[in-house]
């Protein structure tokens, strides 16, 4: 009782908790909020229940069609010889499907109001806000660990397999009741939203979202084995982690290795299609476990060791094997684990450069000495590698095959990105009548010129709109610039921004929570450059780290453009691109660009010192990090979406510029305020 | 001595990584012989189809999968062994964006593609024979924009790699371009150019694979007037990459090359006479004379294949056929009284695979006796 006092019953756990509950109800209602909304409107209420019901309709056909379509393509296959080998995964999957949907043969369903479930189904977030609940609770079983009472809790009595029981069962009582609680307060919510209780006494298969699970059960009764399913996947999230934590002595290595798990995890189970051979690993995976919703959603059978699994079945298994696993893990753990640590082979070479490498920086000192700390000390030289690697294996070297046309216009730019005047005008107009003359004269309609001239004469059309405006037109390849702002490098724009923002926070958070951790802050604090300079020193750091990380970002995402698009003619006015005809300002297209990655430098710097904000609040490191992850969206607004683009028009940077700005002193100015 | 060996190990390691890296490609020799899994099928230069011992494999003009075509039990379905499925997503395997080739090689199938990642690439799909396994290999190229129509690429894959072009089909006088013959692995970015030209509107056609030689053809204009075409042939020694000119009489046209011997058509005002000769153009014979001008020609190992596909129509009194002559010139079948609305797909020196557009169904057609099998064939869903 003592231990679930000390985790569940704390202030702070309790409120979090309640907190993620409440941002659960918040979250699931914003992503119904369209949609109650237009049902909620009188002129739309009719419509669209019409609309759901004719849907209803014609799945429920479809339901009862395909089990005889079903059993007619298994005798048909059966008698194709690529599937007619009894030994061949392709016969075992016709077999067990035909098998696995004959069961739902004698189900009836009704056309019931299934909008409930269906919203609950495709609900996603659940898992993260569970994920997050199961995640405290862990973190909390290493308090004794925080706080130097490792040794002492360990030779007690109960200290080692008595406490580590107690927090399985803590754990697995946790993760049931964060599943059941997250699972009926949305569902709950779901049916306020649309009504349709009904349902949850029909059969499961009515509900639309259900269609491929094989289980003849109610939705009642659905709810209940997803509840368990939910809960075990959140016991085997939570118990993983604590195994490494657990295993690992050094809390911040267990923490990267986790992060690093995951990360991989998570790459994995995207590279792997589920026709992959080695598609097993895609459903035995950390991220996958995690959110395990394709279990009901989907039918799906998968080859392994030459043996056919269906998804559900399979996962439902390696959950029951898993949870006895990570249980006897963390137990073997827990008890062998013990408080005193011996350095590895590994370790004891590294330990011996970096005293060998400290004696040589003690000739270093001032800001030497605050980027060692930082990059060595700190292993931020690691997560400047690590990000850098990621960046630049994301850079595309393949080559583009330019058409025909487009070489034409390459070759053209290359000599004549320039202002259309009198000269450019008769040169088109020259090159078009020659184009003309060739056609008639060969009969033949000239692709290739065609596009080039059909490119070039756009680009005189926009002239002569731009000379309204006092704005020169030019002839100019916009391909490259449209890459560097369109949409078409927006996805690696977004994953630059949120990576960039997450290798900031990794960097800049032990600036202040290293030292405050260890202690040193007062002993700092109180020397002649204690106060003053060494703030000035870290936030030099910070702003060499925004520095470092931008750049990287920046340079990848310019390299993979430069291999194949020119980007001559900055000096042209930046109306001279499509995408800005409409910028209000006359400026050039350099200092557009050079505005545009300002301003993202601007965001990245805005998020790096409210980072360093966080790290002087913070006396534990890890704690400092947690803060900052909420930073990550900002990551995003670097990225600068398709959304801003082309709903704000880029009407956005200024308000940006403004709000980073005034973010990013304002955190310098209380950082300095806290540590001096 | 420990600091030693560790560093010792660092530089092996390093070299070695190094070392296979900068490794020059190897072509393994499968002999002089024709070696029925490692040697490219040849028929025509869009591979929408390809056979196995077991049946057809074909690109579906209707549903754009991947159907497979079973000659022994006259059925044909989607290369999906799910009952359960649509054919109309990737968690297919019969479904493709944008599928353009398919090729049996090695016991496997594989298919080109859009890239499932990016939707400017083309890439190299990998399928076991019932379509249970899918992998994407590699990315074959990039363009600028999806699916470009003017872009026609040819693939074959013989004796373990890949030999690429990727033609521009854009009527263009302005300048001379560089055409290239890429050779590929199957797998990773590696591309290596083998062959190169430059003039206007190049092309090059990989026509026939036959044991280490690869023999395709190269044109262009020679003039920006539209004057004449520059026609040339070649032949790829895939061992020594050396290439060869065929040199050719003016006026024919390579078809094929067995045994090194080229065969090539000669077109006059009434007819195409067919002919074999040696590299150098001498020792030709008259092989075979047919009396069209302008049949669709399909060649394999054992045949050549004249369908007379582009005159028939529903309003002429000419009957279509498909007629079939080996490399000796005698004629094998004359296959008559076709449907106008069937394509021909593929033949695997026993059968000719067509599909008739008109109901979606496949035919197939015996060589020796000329009869028809029909298929039954699924109909897949229409795409939401």
């Amino acid at each position: 009782m003592g231990e679930v006092k000390r985790i569940v019953g704390r202030k702070k756990y309790a409120f979090m908790v309640i907190a993620l509950f409440v941002i659960n109800i918040l979250l699931f209602q914003y992503f119904q909020l369209d949609t109650v909304m237009m049902l909620n409107n009188p002129e739309y209420h009719d419509g669209i229940l019409a609309v759901w019901e004719q849907e209803r309709e014609d799945k429920i056909r479809e339901f009862y069609e395909r089990h005889d379509i079903i059993k007619e393509q298994k005798e048909s296959m059966l008698g194709i010889s690529i599937f007619a080998n009894e030994d061949s995964f392709a016969y075992k999957n016709i077999i067990k499907t035909q098998k696995d949907f004959e069961k739902l043969s004698q189900v009836h369903i009704d056309n019931i109001n299934d909008r409930a479930v269906t919203a609950f189904l495709e609900y996603d977030e659940l898992y993260i806000i569970g994920f997050i609940i199961v995640m405290f609770t862990v973190l909390s079983f290493f308090d004794e660990r925080k706080k130097g009472l490792w040794q002492l809790v360990y030779s007690c009595r109960n200290g080692r397999l008595i406490l580590t029981m107690k927090r399985l069962v803590i754990l697995m009582a946790v993760s049931f009741f964060t599943g059941f609680l997250l699972i009926a307060e949305t569902l709950t919510v779901s049916f306020i939203d649309y009504g349709g209780e009904d349902i949850l006494r029909a059969a499961a298969q009515s509900a639309t979202a259900l269609q491929d699970f094989v289980m003849t059960v109610k939705v009642y009764e659905f709810v209940i084995y997803y509840i368990f399913v939910y809960s075990a996947a959140l016991f085997i999230s939570g118990a993983f982690v604590w195994c490494i934590l657990e295993t690992i002595h050094n809390r911040n290595t267990g923490m990267i290795t986790c992060v690093a798990v995951y990360g991989f995890e998570f790459y994995i189970y995207n590279v792997l299609s589920p026709q992959n051979p080695f598609c097993i690993f895609k459903y035995t995976n950390m991220f996958f476990i995690a959110c395990p919703r394709q279990i009901f959603t989907e039918y799906r059978n998968f080859a392994a060791f030459g043996m056919l699994f269906n998804l559900r079945e399979y996962f439902t298994w390696l959950a029951v094997a898993l949870v006895f696993l990570f249980a006897v893990w963390v137990i073997v753990a827990g008890v062998f684990t013990r408080p005193v640590y011996v350095p590895g082979r590994f370790e004891k070479i590294s330990e011996r450069f970096f005293d060998r490498l400290r004696r040589v920086l003690c000739a270093f000192n001032g800001m030497s000495y605050e980027l060692y700390k930082c990059l060595i000390q700190c292993k931020g030289i690691i997560v400047f590698m690590v990000f850098a690697y990621i960046m630049v294996s994301a850079v595309n070297t393949g080559e583009i095959f330019m058409s025909p046309g487009r070489e034409l216009l390459s070759d053209f730019y290359a000599e004549h990105t320039c202002e259309i005047n009198d000269d450019m005008l008769r040169l088109y107009e020259n090159m078009e009548r020659e184009v003309k003359e060739s056609e008639e004269k060969y009969m033949i309609s000239l692709e290739s010129e065609n596009k080039m001239l059909d490119e070039l004469h756009s680009q005189i059309e926009r002239k002569d709109r731009l000379a309204e405006r006092g704005i020169s037109g030019w002839f100019i390849d916009e391909r490259g610039f449209e890459w560097i702002i369109g949409k078409n490098n927006m996805l690696k724009r977004l994953t630059g921004g949120i990576l960039g923002v997450l290798a900031l926070i990794l960097l800049i958070v032990p600036v202040y929570s290293a030292e405050r951790q260890s202690e040193a802050e007062n002993i700092i604090r109180c020397t002649k450059k204690g106060r003053g300079k060494i703030f000035v020193r870290k936030l030099i750091y910070v702003v060499l780290c925004t520095f470092a990380v931008s750049t990287i970002i920046y340079a990848a995402e310019l390299y993979e453009i430069m291999l194949n698009y020119s980007l001559k003619g900055l000096a042209a006015p930046v109306q001279n691109i499509k995408l800005l005809e409409s910028f209000p300002f006359d400026i050039s297209i350099g200092a557009f660009l050079g505005i545009w990655y300002a301003v993202r430098t601007l965001v990245l710097f805005a998020a790096a010192c409210i980072s360093m904000c966080i790290s002087v609040f913070n006396v534990r490191q890890d704690r400092a990090y947690l803060a900052s992850l909420p930073l990550l969206p900002a990551g995003l607004l670097s990225g600068v979406s398709e959304y801003t683009i082309y709903n704000l028009g880029m009407a956005w940077i200024l308000p940006a510029a403004v709000v980073c700005a005034v973010c990013a002193g304002a955190s310098i100015a209380i950082t300095y305020g806290k540590w001096r | 001595m420990k600091k030693h060996l560790l560093l010792f190990m660092l530089l092996a390691a390093m070299l070695l990584l190094v070392s296979c890296k900068n490794k020059k490609y190897e072509q393994a020799d499968y002999g002089d012989s024709y070696v029925p899994e490692q040697d490219a099928q040849t028929f025509t230069v869009i591979k929408s189809g390809a056979y196995t011992d077991k049946g057809f494999y074909a690109v579906n003009a209707g549903s754009g999968n991947i159907d497979f075509i079973d000659c022994a039990n006259k059925k044909a379905a989607p290369l999906c062994s799910r009952p359960e499925c649509k054919h109309n997503d990737d968690s297919c395997s019969a479904h493709f964006n944008n599928l353009t080739d398919v090729i049996a090689y090695d016991g496997y199938i594989y298919a080109v593609a859009q890239s499932e990642s990016d939707f400017m690439a083309t890439s190299l799909y990998r399928l076991s024979p019932d379509g249970s396994e899918k992998v994407e290999l590699r990315e074959l190229f990039r363009t600028e924009e999806e699916n470009d129509a003017s872009c026609s690429y040819e693939l074959i894959i013989h004796r373990g790699c890949g030999y690429m072009v990727i033609n521009w089909q854009e009527n263009n006088r302005s300048n001379k371009r560089k055409q290239s013959l890429y050779r590929i692995p199957l797998t990773g970015k590696e591309r290596t150019e083998l062959f190169s030209f430059e003039g206007y509107e190049p092309l090059i056609h990989i026509l026939f694979a036959d044991t280490n030689n690869i023999y395709f053809t190269a044109s262009c204009y020679d003039e920006a007037d539209y004057a004449n075409i520059t026609d040339h042939d070649y032949r790829l020694d895939i061992m020594t990459d050396e290439i060869t000119e065929i040199k050719e009489p003016d006026g024919y046209s390579m078809l094929a090359g067995i045994d090194n011997r080229i065969y090539s058509m000669l077109r006059s005002d009434d007819n195409i006479k067919v002919f074999s000769m040696d590299e150098s153009g001498n020792d030709a014979k008259e092989m075979y004379t047919y009396d069209n001008t302008m049949p669709l020609i399909f060649r394999d190992r054992n045949y050549l294949y004249l369908d007379n596909e582009l005159y028939v129509s529903e309003n002429s009194d000419m009957q279509r056929r498909i007629t079939v002559i080996d490399y000796d010139g005698n004629m094998v079948r004359d296959i008559a009284d076709i449907g106008i609305n069937k394509s021909v797909i593929w033949s695997d020196m026993e059968k000719i695979l067509l599909y008739d557009s008109d109901n979606g169904q496949y035919s197939i057609y015996d060589i020796k006796t000329g009869n028809e099998i029909v298929t039954d064939t699924y109909q897949a869903e229409e795409e939401e």
